[in-house]
């Protein structure tokens, strides 16, 4: 081959590779519009296994139940990964219509120009009216709303809440606690078998957050107000690192998940997600007998937090897929889907109508675990999200953990937070 | 005598590593035929008390594992080749030629192995959507076809031939071109299949940008379906353990297969310094 | 190499030409991201969406320099590396010169200690949070025969670093091991015969023989387990279920910039991160250079 020639099939190989290439992409770019067609509503989601089979049932009868739009979800992988493909989209423009998040991620996403409110929608022919509004729980309203504007609607939601071992309580001759000091005295009795009465998930944040809730406390108020090192925060958490450290209280540490010490009995009670039924039912010994309770009473009162996804729709959507958007939360914020969602995921229904209808009792009654899930809502919250959360968030988890594997006292990492959150706060002001 | 116990130590000592390494294995094997509660159960059993088939069927159901392994097949053996021959190239002029701004190209490119893979995750992406390839074999495949690593190993294999061996099939009129595919590469053959494997194995096993850049299941690969097994409540060991042994296996029997190749190029040459 | 020649035009199109296919595509997928990372790390207030950067400086250094989160990632890096390279080069060689004297099963073995190597990390790393597990797990059952009492590896954070390099030993032994064996399977059988002949044992014959003549690949393995340590990642994202360790044990550089730029979206403070941690790669990479400048035997 002389020197010419040599070049030539370099270049042929390179030319060839990249047009190889170029084909396969085009095999998979597809195609849109024709007027006659449906609106293409674009959706990114975080749901897995029976999970995401559910959505989609739900997502074909929306597409069913009309004609003018045409929903096309796709899993994106867990909320993290979600979180980033929606980062990574937003960077090169190629977000999808709407999309599952977590409320306290909206205002960062607000920030970024990523979604749009929705407040014109709710307002609109097509809106929602007041009795509309009212029928849904309030814990979720409020989680739905950033500066006083609609920002999201509320999908899959969870609550806290309390799992116990019948078996073991039956055999020690105790009664299902109602309250904090309740499980002090359980404690007694099973420690010396060296049996922990509460079992936490790796972190004990939420339950935290209830507790002082419960005590009437917000850790972050919506004026910006920084709680987490007030008196009552800093009792809360000393009263779960007392725990901890005397045996009444497990962490669950690298098992994630409080469930493995609780189907293996190492817990008499664990505070779980109410998503976490399924989880906790696959995992446990079919004779595991075991059943749910809301979380326990701290000073009087009960509050749980809310946990789970919202929906968004993004900023770059046209107007057109944002009215189909809408129409799909409409219609999936409707009593009978939101109840159908609740029955085939354990999450909760969103509505007080749909709570109360005779399809979600009669499952209830086929399902008394979920019933527990339903009984805490008129005392579920949501948390005051603000810009910098996810930060908070960070924070706040690395100060349980302090508290847990370097047993820095509740009053120190908690005023390490408190400094971290008023940072966070001055610097997105 | 001396001889015999000797090598009684050595297989002893290979045989202690050697279940060590195994250990993980199987017991992930072992937990993907328990129930639920048998695998998080304490103290935990080495063997299923009973075989729990069942695991198996709803791991391969729980995700389209059969599109999965077909695109991971397809991107790891075009991202392989691809970057063989782009590093069998590249390597052959920095190991026998001689070019202005060779050594300060080197250099920079030795650089890049410096800079971790999670920094470039979001700028490849942009890219890639600029050049309207997300959700293409393309994104999966294009950016990995060439590899500086490859590049750089390969040089070490190329310069270990004698230059002598140049000079003379440029005497006897041999192109570059021909001396680089008939007497470099042939003689590097342990080293280029030793590479071939790295690539394939680490592009098989790649989890986060097939994530990123895939929307559809059309286009994912097989490590993707791994979290069909996590929700925001628990993780289904039994099928997980089952859907991480059909990830790991066919590598495992192409490490097999390949492993002769690795070997039979030893004796001819190999990565030698 | 052809040093004694001096480079003419046609050579040079030639090489370059050669070069191309592997450059185009670095240069767009490596080069191109790096020299806007490198740029981003200056921008202290920046849309990144837009890409509209409002103001430059360095900041992004100085928050590093008093993050004291980052000076223990550093830390934590230094002794992981410090932890691993050593240990993975002796493990690694001593497993291949065992197998080097074997010939029954050898292929069977080396398939062995390869395994890990294949496997993806996010599948085995749920078996290794049972290993580690205080009450259950095996390494403590093990350990227990020794008389040590059980150590809860994944949440005190003494041991969450030396679990790490554990993880990390176990999986990457195979590929230096195949590494090794190759380099051994090339010195000339002759030089261990006229060792021999010379009275030198086999220890001898090891540490004079075998140890310069594969020096070359010593230093190739080095580099490169040094490289891949100081950018250790996915092992610590899925012993410790997305965080980094307890009480960020296992803070690495890298974990930091992650979470900078994924869960925190403060991107200049990453690619801050990214720049000191490319130095810090560099200036180690240096010194091993120019150690082996003394004593590689090419």
């Amino acid at each position: 081959m002389s020197t010419g020639k040599k070049v030539a099939a370099l270049a042929a190989i390179t030319i060839m590779a990249s047009s190889s290439f170029a084909g396969l992409s085009a095999v998979h770019t597809e195609t849109v519009s024709a007027a006659t067609k449906p609106v293409k509503v674009t959706f990114w989601h975080a749901m897995a296994g029976p999970y995401k089979d559910a959505l989609q049932k739900r997502i074909d009868a929306f597409n069913k139940s009309q004609s003018k739009y045409k929903v096309v979800a796709t899993a994106q992988g867990d909320y993290t990964t979600l979180n980033q493909r929606i980062m990574a989209g937003a960077k090169s423009k190629t977000l999808p219509v709407m999309a599952q998040a977590t409320y306290t991620q909206v205002p960062d996403y607000v920030k970024d120009g990523i979604v749009t409110s929705l407040q014109s929608q709710v307002d609109g022919k097509n809106g929602l009216s007041k009795k509309q509004l009212n029928n849904i729980y309030s814990g979720f309203l409020q989680q739905s709303k950033y500066k006083g504007e609609f920002y999201s609607t509320p999908f899959s939601a969870s609550v806290r809440e309390m799992f116990y071992n019948k078996t073991l309580l039956k055999k020690y001759n105790l009664s299902v606690p109602k309250t904090w000091d309740d499980i002090a005295k359980m404690s007694d009795v099973l420690k010396k078998d060296g049996i922990a009465t509460v079992g936490f998930d790796k972190s004990f944040d939420m339950e935290w957050d209830s507790m002082v809730r419960s005590a009437g406390v917000s850790l972050v108020t919506s004026k910006d107000k920084v709680n987490v090192d007030s008196k009552k925060a800093v009792t809360a958490a000393k009263l779960i690192t007392d725990m901890v450290a005397d045996g009444t209280a497990k962490t669950a540490g690298s098992d994630i998940y409080g469930t493995t010490n609780f189907v293996n009995g190492k817990t008499a009670l664990t505070f779980s997600s109410s998503a976490g039924i399924t989880a906790t039912q696959a995992a446990a010994a079919k004779d595991f007998d075991w059943g749910t309770a809301p979380l326990p009473s701290y000073k009087g009162k009960s509050a749980t937090v809310l946990a789970g996804n919202s929906l968004v729709v993004t900023a770059t959507a046209t107007k057109k897929q944002q009215a189909g958007a809408w129409a799909f939360m409409k219609y999936l914020m409707s009593d009978k889907q939101t109840e159908k969602w609740a029955e085939a995921t354990g999450y909760l229904p969103i509505t007080k109508k749909a709570t109360k209808s005779s399809a979600y009792k009669a499952y209830l009654k086929k399902n008394p675990l979920a019933k527990a899930a339903s009984d805490s809502l008129p005392g579920a919250f949501s948390d005051t999200a603000f810009l910098g959360y996810q930060d908070y968030r960070t924070n706040l988890l690395n100060a349980v953990d302090s508290m847990l594997t370097k047993k820095t006292p509740a009053a120190d990492a908690l005023k390490t937070l408190s400094d971290q959150t008023k940072k966070t706060l001055k610097e997105n002001k | 005598m001396r001889k015999t116990i000797s090598k009684t130590i050595v297989y002893l000592l290979l045989v202690v590593g050697a279940l060590t390494m195994l250990l993980p294995f199987f017991w992930m094997v072992s937990t993907s035929f328990k129930t639920g509660f048998e695998a998080l159960q304490t103290p935990p059993t080495w063997l299923p008390k009973k075989l729990q088939i069942t695991n198996w069927i709803s791991a391969w159901k729980a995700a389209p594992f059969a599109t999965y392994l077909l695109n991971s097949v397809v991107v790891s053996f075009v991202t392989t080749i691809g970057q063989i021959i782009t590093a069998i190239m590249a390597a052959f002029a920095f190991a026998k030629m001689n070019f202005f701004g060779k050594k300060t190209l080197f250099t920079i490119l030795l650089a890049t192995m410096m800079v971790p893979g999670e920094m470039l995750i979001i700028p490849n992406f942009v890219t890639l959507s600029q050049m309207h390839l997300v959700n293409t074999y393309g994104a999966l495949i294009i950016p990995w076809l060439a590899s500086f690593f490859a590049v750089f190993t390969l040089r070490q294999s190329f310069a270990s031939v004698p230059d002598q061996l140049y000079y003379a099939a440029k005497l006897d009129g041999a192109s570059d071109w021909k001396f680089l595919w008939q007497i470099l590469v042939p003689n590097a053959k342990s080293s280029i299949t030793a590479i071939g494997l790295l690539q394939i194995i680490g592009s098989w096993n790649s989890f986060m940008w097939p994530l990123i850049v895939t929307n559809t299941d059309k286009m994912r690969t097989l490590p993707v379906g791994l979290q069909a097994f996590s929700s925001d409540s628990g993780v289904n060991y039994p099928e997980l353990m089952a859907a991480s042994t059909f990830v790991i296996l066919p590598m495992v029997i192409l490490y097999l297969f390949l492993n002769k190749y690795v070997v039979a190029g030893i004796s001819g040459g190999g990565i030698k310094g | 190499m052809m040093n004694n020649q001096k480079p003419t035009w046609k050579q040079t199109l030639k090489g370059w030409l050669y070069v191309l296919p592997m450059l185009i595509i670095v240069a767009i997928f490596s080069l191109y991201p790096i020299v806007s990372s490198l740029a981003m790390s200056f921008y202290t207030q920046y849309n990144f969406f837009t890409n509209q950067v409002m103001a430059l400086g360095f900041d992004n250094f100085k928050y590093l320099w008093e993050d004291p989160l980052f000076h223990s990632a550093v830390a934590n890096t230094l002794i992981f590396v410090v932890g691993v390279v050593p240990l993975e080069i002796v493990i690694s060689l001593t497993v291949a010169v065992l197998l080097n004297q074997i010939k029954v099963l050898a292929g069977f073995f080396r398939t062995i200690y390869f395994l890990p190597f294949v496997t993806s990390i996010v599948a085995i790393s749920m078996v290794w949070k049972w290993i580690y597990n205080k009450d259950a797990g095996l390494l403590n059952y093990f350990l227990s025969f020794v008389g040590i009492h059980p150590i809860d590896w994944l949440n005190d954070p003494t041991w969450a670093l030396p679990a790490l390099i554990i993880l990390a030993i176990w999986k990457s032994l195979g590929f230096n091991i195949m590494l090794f064996l190759v380099a051994l399977n090339n010195v000339d059988k002759r030089l261990y015969s006229a060792a021999t002949l010379d009275g030198a044992n086999a220890w001898e014959r090891f540490l004079h023989v075998t140890v310069p003549m594969i020096s070359p690949m010593t230093f190739l393995i080095a580099v490169n387990a040094v490289i891949g340590s100081f950018k250790v990642f996915d092992e610590i994202f899925s012993l410790f279920g997305g965080q980094a360790g307890p009480g960020n044990a296992a803070m690495t550089v890298v974990f930091y910039l992650y979470r900078m730029f994924y869960e925190q979206n403060k991107y200049g403070i990453a690619a801050a991160a990214g720049v000191v941690l490319f130095f810090m790669i560099l200036i180690v990479t240096l010194l091993q250079t120019w150690f082996s400048k003394k004593h590689v035997h090419y």
